[in-house]
């Protein structure tokens, strides 16, 4: 099976390659229509083996140290380990979560402690068992600020809820995990995230470089294997996982496909079988491009309220240390033509800083009316305009003032900032676009040597708490950079809404929040819309679908490759 | 001879001298930070504060001052230690001797493919004169000059995928272990990238050719009764081609530099392709270790040209 689905440094045969003709464009469609008038049966029952190309879109930095990594890292790395519990890739419903060390937790009744059964058979690639005390340590790994190198998603991402030094095993397969906010309920899925892996502590503790490559062990479906440097990168399975029947595939080989068009032609004649992550290259209007022109070929599955594009503004320089001017600028975006240009209608959506149609946000015909997001007649709403040449009157720019706007030549922030400086010449900001690779870009960034710039931030969870926490909270990454922090009693609520397990009176204490940022002041992040990330995937893939974030489901452990599409 | 030889590798070290300051200072001038790369990645959407920054740049040594971070590099170049690399942590040594000769098999495949398809297409431009032949021949030649090489790359992707659904197998396949791959992989780049080389050296060799065509001795050729075959392989191309080895070693240097672009596009992963990737990582002794071995490599190459030249062209001395 594995000489199909193409190997490292050997072509992929003439089955995927084949170039195709009228003939066999019209065999196939009369195919596909006799087999679409064919009762359903059932579901081909999945296969073993075979080695699965992927496009890795960006080569990650050399760290492997499954605590100290970014996003591109944890796409590569997370098969060689396991968390205590993940998002289900098998089922269509992208919020599932499902044990994978545990095979079953429990919260206290106050609330305050998680109890996780961790599996019997689990072990370790070599060969020991998985135990209460590997969790202890991973944990408490996972929150160390003293750690070097940093843990710069994992600190982010678990400190809010759980306190260095304080989990403890119980006995050999039973941890405790006390929570730092009772109840609060994006804990599991912010550990179903696959950077939260479980590391072994005797393998830790033994002096080894976990940042090498060579030298990732975990208990997870793979095994490291041959690592070529910003080329490709290969997992091999691990034949004596401990959870039966997978991994169903030999491996993969993810290779490094940074151009755009390069990617799209591997698709298309089935060099790679899928993206080893949603994130692409490709923007959602040309994934849906592809999607159009590959037909039944590929399958685009998508991430939504993956990420939220804002006017990013540094609130510690003037003019925009003023709170007026943050909210004359949240006024005056023209979200509408932000997301007409960029977007792409089902997958994009206008929403404001808790987004649209969630369980916590509000809802598409709210979101319309709101100040900032309205509009009359199908053009930005004259009131709000209004307004915000008022609020920059009051603040002291009654004609409005010149402000540079640093731009990171990435995504589609150069294109972003053409739309913005147009829409905020109406009240007078005169913006000079300045154009900066990404890496000065953050160098200015954690300097605070800038004033306002296009910016994106993906979710760790689709939840009010990494939503608010990371762009609105003093320690969040993106509020960090903005030097935003808001009043005492947002700070406050924030804590209350996480620990609150009514949702109602949750979604009370979040409506209160957000209203502050839409009426009062947006701080440093005036979010304009709220964006899907797109995963490709050769129809022959199955076993896999798109988790509820970004950040997770990428083991590819129930992946496997079917001979037809 | 020698003494020629000998002053022309004088004369490099001065060049080195210069290409070492050249590459070190424009590293600096460009913003970024190694250090920032490494911690940030390239989407940067991650945290860490400024200590945690301040030591990685103590450990990469990009906090010493100018001088002595180009003080110990050039110290290290003298004793052949190219250094770490700032991003994998390293030597750069090792990423050169496995690049270096990807880069050269593309460049060597390209210049060869070139050659063989430009002389004879400058050649029957030459003795077609102002035919459809010559016309259609200068077309091709003074498309390939206009024509940047990455977009003559991206077409060429673009026509294998939409007329054969096809494009060369992923995963770099040495020359030696699996030679139908490797040929696979490196064929369509080297089209890309011996374009431009393809239609310069058809445009010089048509007009060498031409003013060859008008020399006494080829009237002399011709008014011996040879037939005009032997008359334009033997005597007229011979001399022509003199020209066309002098730009070769330039033309060398230029494939060079084309490769940085196209074995990207194509995802060689070559030399070309690591200076790329470590400007975008600023990883500066990568980068330094490479433009110096490129410099090397072209200051040693024009040198045997120059060589080479003299002995087909008796007419010349060295001096």
């Amino acid at each position: 099976m594995a000489s199909f689905l193409g190997e490292a440094g050997r072509s992929v045969p003439a089955r995927v390659d084949a170039p195709i003709t009228r003939r066999k464009v019209l065999a196939g469609t009369a195919l596909g229509v006799a087999a679409a008038s064919l009762p359903r049966l059932s579901r081909a029952a999945p296969t073993s083996g075979g080695v699965i190309p992927m496009q890795l879109y960006a080569f990650p930095p050399p760290n492997w140290h499954p605590h100290c990594t970014n996003t591109t890292q944890v796409n590569s790395y997370s098969g060689i380990y396991n968390q205590l519990v993940e998002y289900n890739p098998e089922t269509e419903d992208p919020f599932d979560l499902r044990g994978d060390l545990a095979t079953s937790w429990e919260l206290s009744k106050d609330g305050k402690v998680y109890t996780f059964h961790l599996n019997p058979k689990a072990r370790w690639h070599d060969g020991k068992p998985v135990i209460a005390e590997d969790v202890v340590y991973s944990m408490d790994s996972m929150v160390d600020a003293d750690a070097k190198p940093p843990r710069v998603v994992t600190l982010p991402a678990v400190s809010p809820y759980y306190e260095k030094g304080t989990a403890r095993a119980i006995d050999a397969h039973t941890a405790e995990i006390p929570l730092k906010i009772p109840f609060a309920r994006d804990f599991l899925p912010t550990i179903a995230d696959d950077f939260c892996k479980i590391i072994a502590k005797h393998w830790a503790e033994s002096g080894i470089d976990l940042q090498k490559w060579e030298n990732a062990m975990g208990s997870g479906p793979f095994k490291p294997g041959k690592f070529v440097k910003d080329e490709s990168i290969e997992l091999v399975k691990n034949k004596d996982y401990w959870k039966p029947g997978l991994p169903r595939i030999d491996g993969m080989v993810q290779y490094t496909i940074k151009d755009k068009g390069s990617a799209i032609a591997a698709y298309k004649t089935g060099r790679v079988l899928e993206t080893n992550v949603a994130v692409t290259n490709l923007s959602n209007k040309e994934a849906v491009q592809l999607q159009k022109e590959a037909g039944d070929l590929l399958r685009i599955e998508y991430i939504h309220n993956a990420a939220i594009f804002f006017f990013f503004m540094n609130t510690s320089v003037a003019p925009f240390d003023n709170p007026k001017v943050r909210r004359a600028v949240s006024l005056a975006l023209d979200r509408q033509a932000v997301l007409d240009t960029f977007g792409v209608p089902g997958l994009d959506s206008l929403g404001p800083p808790l987004g649209v149609e969630l369980w916590f946000s509000r809802s598409a015909e709210e979101v319309a009316q709101l100040p900032g997001w309205r509009q009359l007649n199908g053009a930005k709403h004259p009131d709000d305009i209004a307004k915000a040449k008022a609020l920059l009157a009051e603040a002291g720019h009654p004609d409005g003032f010149k402000v540079e706007m640093m731009v990171r030549q990435a995504v589609q922030y150069p294109d972003q900032a053409v739309l913005y400086k147009e829409q905020l010449k109406k009240i007078g900001i005169d913006i000079t676009i300045k154009l900066v690779d990404s890496a000065t870009g953050f160098q200015r960034y954690l300097r605070g040597d800038w004033v306002c710039s296009p910016q994106g931030a993906a979710n760790f969870v689709i939840g009010p708490d990494a939503i608010f926490g990371r762009n609105w909270m003093p320690k969040g990454t993106w509020a960090r950079y903005s030097r935003s922090v808001p009043p005492e009693w947002w700070q406050e609520a924030y804590t209350q809404q996480a620990a609150e397990h009514d949702r109602e009176k949750r979604k009370a204490i979040l409506r209160k929040m957000e209203d502050f940022l839409i009426f009062d002041d947006p701080g440093g992040c005036a979010v304009t819309y709220w964006t899907a990330a797109n995963w490709i995937f050769n129809n022959r893939i199955k076993g896999i679908h798109a988790s509820g974030t970004l950040w997770g489901g990428y083991k590819h452990e129930t992946d496997w490759v079917s001979q037809e599409a | 001879m020698q003494a020629y030889i000998a002053k022309r590798c004088l004369l490099f070290i001065p060049t080195l001298l210069m290409a070492t300051l050249v590459a070190f200072l424009l590293l600096r001038v460009i913003p970024g930070d190694p250090a920032l790369v490494k911690l940030a990645g390239e989407t940067g959407d991650t945290s860490f504060t400024p200590a945690e920054l301040h030591a990685l740049r103590a450990n990469l040594g990009t906090d010493k001052p100018l001088y002595a971070q180009y003080g110990d590099w050039v110290w290290g170049m003298l004793k052949l230690d190219f250094g770490q690399s700032m991003f994998f942590e390293e030597p750069v040594a090792n990423d050169l001797a496995e690049k270096l000769p990807i880069t050269l098999e593309l460049t060597v495949l390209a210049m060869l493919i070139a050659t063989i398809i430009a002389v004879p297409l400058g050649l029957v431009s030459a003795i077609k004169q102002d035919t459809p032949a010559d016309y259609i021949a200068r077309v091709i030649s003074i498309a390939g000059v206009a024509l940047p090489n990455f977009w003559v790359g991206i077409l060429i992707v673009y026509f294998l995928v939409l007329l054969f659904a096809w494009m060369p197998p992923l995963g770099y396949a040495t020359l030696w272990d699996d030679p139908l791959t490797n040929l696979q992989q490196f064929i369509p780049p080297a089209l890309a990238l011996g374009f431009y080389q393809m239609a310069f050296t058809a445009r010089v060799t048509r007009s060498s050719m031409l003013e060859v065509y008008r020399e006494d001795y080829t009237r002399t050729a011709r008014g011996k009764g040879l037939a005009e075959r032997v008359v334009i392989l033997r005597h007229a191309l011979k001399n022509a081609l003199l020209p066309v080895v002098t730009i070769s070693g330039y033309q060398f240097g230029r494939l060079l530099a084309g490769t940085v672009v196209i074995e990207n596009v194509f995802m060689i992963p070559g030399m070309g392709k690591l200076l790329l990737d470590s400007v975008f990582h600023r990883d500066y002794t990568a980068v330094q270790a490479i433009v110096m071995v490129i410099t090397v490599f072209v200051l040693v190459l024009n040198l045997a040209l120059d060589l080479v030249y003299g002995w087909l062209n008796p007419r010349i001395r060295y001096r």
